[in-house]
C-alpha cells in the first residue's frame, strides 16, 4: 500500500504541481511501477494504452482536466496484485479490462481535484506571501511544506482509494482469493471474447494521436507516410 | 542588472515549482515569488517588490523562464513602478506566455516524444524490461535537457529585454521550432500506426479491432463527444468486431 501511495503523490505532484518532468506520464510512471513490482508487462500495458488515450488530456490554465495520469497508475498497480492466468501465463483479459475500466472512471472522478486543491491553495498562498514579504523564513518554509504536503495527500489517497476500490471490485468478480488470478473456468470463458481489447484501444490511442499531432491538411501526406512505413516494414 | 550564476540556478531551480501554490485567486503569482525569492530576499524594499511578484500571472511553466528574468529585471530597474503598472504588465504577459507555450510544448513536443516513446517500445515488445527503462530514460532525459537549455536561455533573454520581453513572441526560432515539430509530429503518428499493425502480425481479426477503435475516435472527434464516451465506444466496438471476425 504504501508503494501505491507513493506513486501516487510522485505522479500527482509531477502532472501539475512540480517539474513537469514526464516521470507522471503514464508511459514512464505505469511502466516505473510494473518495473519495481516485477509485472513490467502490466506496466507497458496500461503505459502505452492510457499515454496514446489521454494525449489530447491537457492540464491548461484554470480548466477541469481528467486524471488520466492518476487513473492510468490506480489501473497498473490494481492490475499488478492480481497474479497472471494460470492457463495462459499472462494477466488474464478480464482482469486487464476491469483494471482499465476502473482507471477510466477514476480519471473521470479526479476531475474534481484540480479545483479542490486550487480552492485550498488560495489561503496557503495568500500566506505564504505575507510570510515572504514580512521575511519570516521559518513561516515561508511552513508554508511551503503544507502547499506540498496537501498535494501529495491529495495524490496518494486518490490512489489509495482507487486501490481500495479496485479490490473491491475484483474481489466482487473473482471471489475472495482474486490475488491468486482468475481461474482456468473464467479465463477460458472471457479471454477469447476480451482479447479485442488490445489492438482496439492501441487503434483509438493511435487515432488520438494523429488528432493530437496531425492538422487536417496534412492528413493525406500522414497516410502516405504511414503506407510507405508500412510497406516497407512489410517486405523487410 | 547582473544576476550571478547561482543567484540565476536558484531561481530556475525554484521555478520547478511554479505551480505549487496554483490557485484561482492569482494563479501562479504566489509561485513567481517563490522563485523569486532568491532576489526579494536580498531587496531594500522587499515588500512592495513581494506584492507586484506576487499578483496575479499565469503562463506555461517553462515558458514562465522568460517572464521571470523580465520581472527580475523590472523590479531591479524601475523601483518607482507601481503595484497596478506590473500588475497590468503581467496580466498582458500571461496571453503570450501561456498560447505559446501550450501549443509548443504540451500540444506538441511533449506527445511528440510520448509517441516516440510508445512506438519505440511497442517495435521492441520482445526486449528485457531493462531494455524498455533505458528507452525511457533517454526520453525523460531529452524532454527535460531540452527544457532546461529553453529556460535558461529563456531567463537570460527575459532578464536583457525586461519590459520589451513581448518582443520574443515575434522570434524567428519559434516559427522554426514550430515547423520541425510539424514535421516530425506527422513522421511520428505514421510510424505509431505502422509498428502498431507490425506488432499485430497482420492478423486479420486485430486489425479490424485497431481500425474500428481508430475510426471511432477520429468520428467521436467530428461529434464533438467526450474523450471518456468515445474511448468506451471504441473499446466496445473493437471487442465486439474482434469476437465477430474470430468466429466467423
Amino acid at each position: 500500500m504504501w508503494l501505491a501511495a507513493l506513486a501516487g503523490a510522485v505522479v500527482h505532484l509531477d502532472t501539475s504541481v512540480i517539474g513537469q518532468t514526464l516521470i507522471g506520464q503514464p508511459i514512464i510512471a505505469c511502466t516505473l511501477y510494473g518495473w519495481i513490482a516485477g509485472r513490467p508487462e502490466v506496466g507497458l500495458f496500461f503505459g502505452i494504452l492510457f499515454e496514446l488515450l489521454w494525449l489530447a488530456n491537457l492540464q491548461i490554465g484554470a480548466a477541469k482536466f481528467a486524471e488520466g495520469n492518476l487513473g492510468a497508475i490506480i489501473a497498473t498497480i490494481t492490475a499488478c496484485e492480481v497474479a497472471p492466468s494460470g492457463v495462459t501465463g499472462e494477466p488474464a483479459w478480464i482482469v486487464l479490462l476491469l483494471c482499465f475500466a476502473l482507471g477510466m472512471i477514476f480519471a473521470q472522478i479526479g476531475r474534481e481535484i484540480s479545483p479542490f486543491t486550487r480552492r485550498v491553495m488560495i489561503g496557503i498562498a495568500d500566506r505564504f506571501v505575507l510570510a515572504c514579504a514580512e521575511g519570516r523564513e521559518m513561516s515561508l518554509r511552513g508554508w511551503t511544506l503544507a502547499a506540498f504536503g496537501l498535494h501529495a495527500a491529495v495524490g496518494a489517497g486518490f490512489v489509495v482509494i482507487g486501490l481500495l476500490a479496485g479490490r473491491a471490485m475484483l474481489r466482487l468478480y473473482f471471489g475472495e482469493f482474486y490475488a491468486l488470478g482468475p481461474g482456468d473456468a473464467i479465463v477460458n470463458s472471457t479471454d477469447n471474447v476480451l482479447s479485442g481489447m488490445w489492438p482496439a484501444l492501441l487503434g483509438a490511442g493511435a487515432g488520438a494521436a494523429l488528432l493530437q499531432l496531425v492538422s487536417k491538411r496534412d492528413w493525406m501526406k500522414w497516410a502516405l507516410v504511414a503506407a510507405v512505413f508500412t510497406g516497407g516494414a512489410l517486405i523487410w | 542588472m547582473v544576476i550571478s550564476r547561482i543567484v540565476k540556478c536558484r531561481i530556475l531551480c525554484r521555478s520547478c515549482a511554479l505551480q505549487l501554490f496554483l490557485n484561482y485567486k492569482t494563479m501562479q503569482g504566489a509561485g513567481y515569488a517563490n522563485a523569486l525569492l532568491p532576489l526579494l530576499k536580498k531587496s531594500s524594499s522587499r515588500e512592495s517588490d513581494t506584492a507586484k511578484a506576487a499578483s496575479f500571472i499565469n503562463g506555461h511553466p517553462v515558458f514562465s523562464s522568460i517572464a521571470l528574468g523580465a520581472i527580475a529585471k523590472r523590479l531591479h530597474d524601475e523601483p518607482q513602478l507601481s503595484h497596478d503598472e506590473m500588475a497590468e504588465w503581467k496580466r498582458e504577459l500571461s496571453t503570450p506566455l501561456g498560447a505559446i507555450g501550450d501549443t509548443l510544448i504540451w500540444e506538441k513536443f511533449k506527445p511528440l516524444l510520448v509517441v516516440i516513446a510508445a512506438t519505440l517500445l511497442l517495435s521492441m515488445r520482445n526486449a528485457t524490461a531493462t531494455t524498455w527503462m533505458v528507452v525511457l530514460l533517454s526520453i525523460w532525459g531529452l524532454y527535460n535537457l531540452s527544457l532546461h537549455f529553453f529556460r535558461s536561455w529563456g531567463f537570460d533573454r527575459g532578464s536583457e529585454l525586461g519590459s520589451r520581453v513581448m518582443e520574443l513572441a515575434l522570434h524567428p526560432g519559434l516559427t522554426a521550432a514550430r515547423r520541425a515539430l510539424r514535421a516530425l509530429a506527422l513522421v511520428a503518428a505514421a510510424g505509431l500506426v505502422s509498428v502498431s499493425i507490425v506488432s499485430m502480425d497482420f492478423a486479420v481479426s486485430n486489425l479490424i479491432a485497431f481500425g474500428a477503435g481508430f475510426l471511432i475516435i477520429i468520428v467521436s472527434r467530428k461529434l464533438r463527444l467526450g474523450a471518456f464516451t468515445a474511448i468506451f465506444l471504441a473499446l466496445a466496438a473493437g471487442l465486439l468486431l474482434h469476437y465477430l471476425a474470430l468466429t466467423t
